[in-house]
């Protein structure tokens, strides 16, 4: 496989970067990431009389994984973001019909740094966790105050308006039908749940949609980057907020102690202005664990069909949480 | 009957670790590999929990279906009459599984009626899910790699 992309990369930079010279070097495909092929490798070319050498990463769908989600959207929210004070990768390119790749695809620079899942629970003495902590939220905090409308993401994203819960039912219970292989009456149980308190949001906010300290990129205790747009969209902000205090990652999103939940919120709405309604949050809580089932489901079907690497099992642990925050 | 399905699971696993993913250095393919012989492993240790699993989801489940039968339609409770009378042979694994997946799929169009109520179909539910989750044979632990370029 690394031949042909090698082979089909090489051609669509040529074109890209008009240098019929161009040349890939060390192209390997990193072992994370769940949801897209991630490759990066090295381009040496000419533009102008004078040589260029770039680090790169293409982001390409798998054929099969635990979310399916359009490199369009994704590619035309980094694009948007690029001159804001939310750092985000600097895309380049995009095959959105997989013409170049074989699948949809996009391109961005690589940077310098790494992804730590565990930066508030590492090594680190506890008060570089805590500023760690500040700035990472705040950057969510950054997002939450986008003016989306300027950025014209409007004309590409769906706004849900005041119904950004029901909405957002609407879509996961759609996928839950799209690719379940046999009958969920946990999932339906959680359901209705949802549906029966679904709440109205107050205001519609640029989403990141997986934000944690595993999707940011950082350079020793700086925040550089805030990476994996793919599940981006316009809805309520506490779709976020129900994300990062959901109890099943609390290892990688709270410092026991030092930066609990409520910390957390206590800042972001200091920093943005808005109200977090405990209802709410807990409503998206329950959502939260309910789309983190629906990536195992999509990977047990992607697996089904022979389109995913991975065995994934009833996500029962998940279910355990989700009967305890529905209180059943 | 050597060797016997545990056997060869293990065999299958010591092949693939011993012999395969010391020559294995891509990184992506090493990562499944690693998780091909973990599924292994799980498979070689769970396997023999399966049939009992399933056997005690499907009487569970039929008696959540049975306190709901008060607030059912008779068509489906037709339905579940027909699919606990059905005939098995309690060693076939594929008939339990077909079982075993008829009755969920009846507990779901049971629901709307059980959840109107909240009573002791309710209770019995919400017992089985929970108790579900300890017993489910396979677990799914989300484990994230721990660090990315």
């Amino acid at each position: 496989m690394a031949e042909t992309i090698e082979h089909d990369l090489t051609a669509w930079l040529a074109d890209a970067l008009g240098d019929p010279g161009v040349r890939i070097d060390r192209l390997r495909r990193t072992s994370v990431g769940y949801s897209r092929e991630n490759w990066v490798f090295d381009a040496v070319w000419q533009a102008d009389g004078v040589a260029h050498a770039q680090a790169f990463i293409a982001r390409r769908d798998p054929a099969g994984s635990v979310l399916e989600t359009d490199r369009r959207l994704e590619f035309a929210i980094l694009s948007a973001l690029s001159d804001t004070n939310v750092p985000v990768p600097r895309v380049r390119w995009l095959d959105a019909d997989g013409a170049r790749l074989g699948r949809p695809a996009i391109v961005m620079d690589l940077a310098d740094g790494i992804c730590d899942y565990m930066a508030l629970n590492g090594d680190r003495p506890l008060d570089r966790r805590l500023a760690i902590a500040h700035r990472l939220y705040d950057r969510l905090a950054d997002i939450h105050q986008l003016d989306w409308r300027t950025l014209g993401l409007d004309k590409v994203l769906d706004d849900p308006g005041n119904r950004a819960a029901p909405a957002a039912l609407d879509y996961w219970e759609a996928e839950l039908r799209r690719v379940q292989l046999e009958p969920e009456p946990e999932l339906e149980l959680v359901i209705a749940w949802l549906r029966e308190r679904a709440p109205e949001n107050a205001a519609v906010t640029l989403v990141h949609g997986d934000f944690k300290p595993g999707n940011v990129l950082m350079q020793g205790d700086e925040v550089t980057l805030v990476l994996d747009w793919e599940t981006a969209h316009l809805g309520d902000p506490l779709e976020d907020i129900g994300w990062v205090t959901n109890p099943l990652r609390a290892g990688e999103h709270r410092i026991p102690g030092a930066w609990e939940p409520s910390d957390l919120i206590e800042r972001w709405s200091a920093r943005t202005g808005l109200a977090a309604d405990p209802a709410a949050v807990r409503w998206w809580n329950v959502l939260a664990n309910f789309k983190q089932a629906m990536t195992v489901l999509t990977g047990k079907h992607a697996f089904a069909d022979g389109r995913f690497d991975r065995i994934l099992h009833e996500p029962v642990a998940i279910y355990r949480l989700l009967f305890n925050l529905i209180e059943a | 009957m050597h060797p016997t399905v545990t056997e060869q699971l293990d065999g299958l696993r010591r092949i693939l670790a011993e012999a395969v993913a010391p020559e294995v250095t891509a990184p992506y393919p090493a990562e499944i590999l690693g998780s091909v012989i973990g599924a292994l492993n799980a498979l070689q240790a769970n396997l023999h929990a399966v049939p009992a699993f399933l056997r005690w989801d499907i009487e569970t489940t039929a008696g959540v279906l049975d306190a709901a039968r008060p607030r059912l339609s008779l068509e489906l409770i037709a339905k579940i009459d027909a699919a606990k009378g059905a005939g098995h042979d309690p060693a076939d694994l594929a008939a339990l599984e077909a079982r075993q997946m008829r009755l969920r799929g009846l507990l779901v169009e049971a629901m709307p009626a059980i959840l109107a109520e909240r009573g002791a179909a309710y209770g019995k539910m919400i017992a089985l899910f929970r108790e579900r989750t300890e017993r489910f044979p396979f677990s799914m632990a989300a484990r994230p790699p721990a660090k990315k370029v």
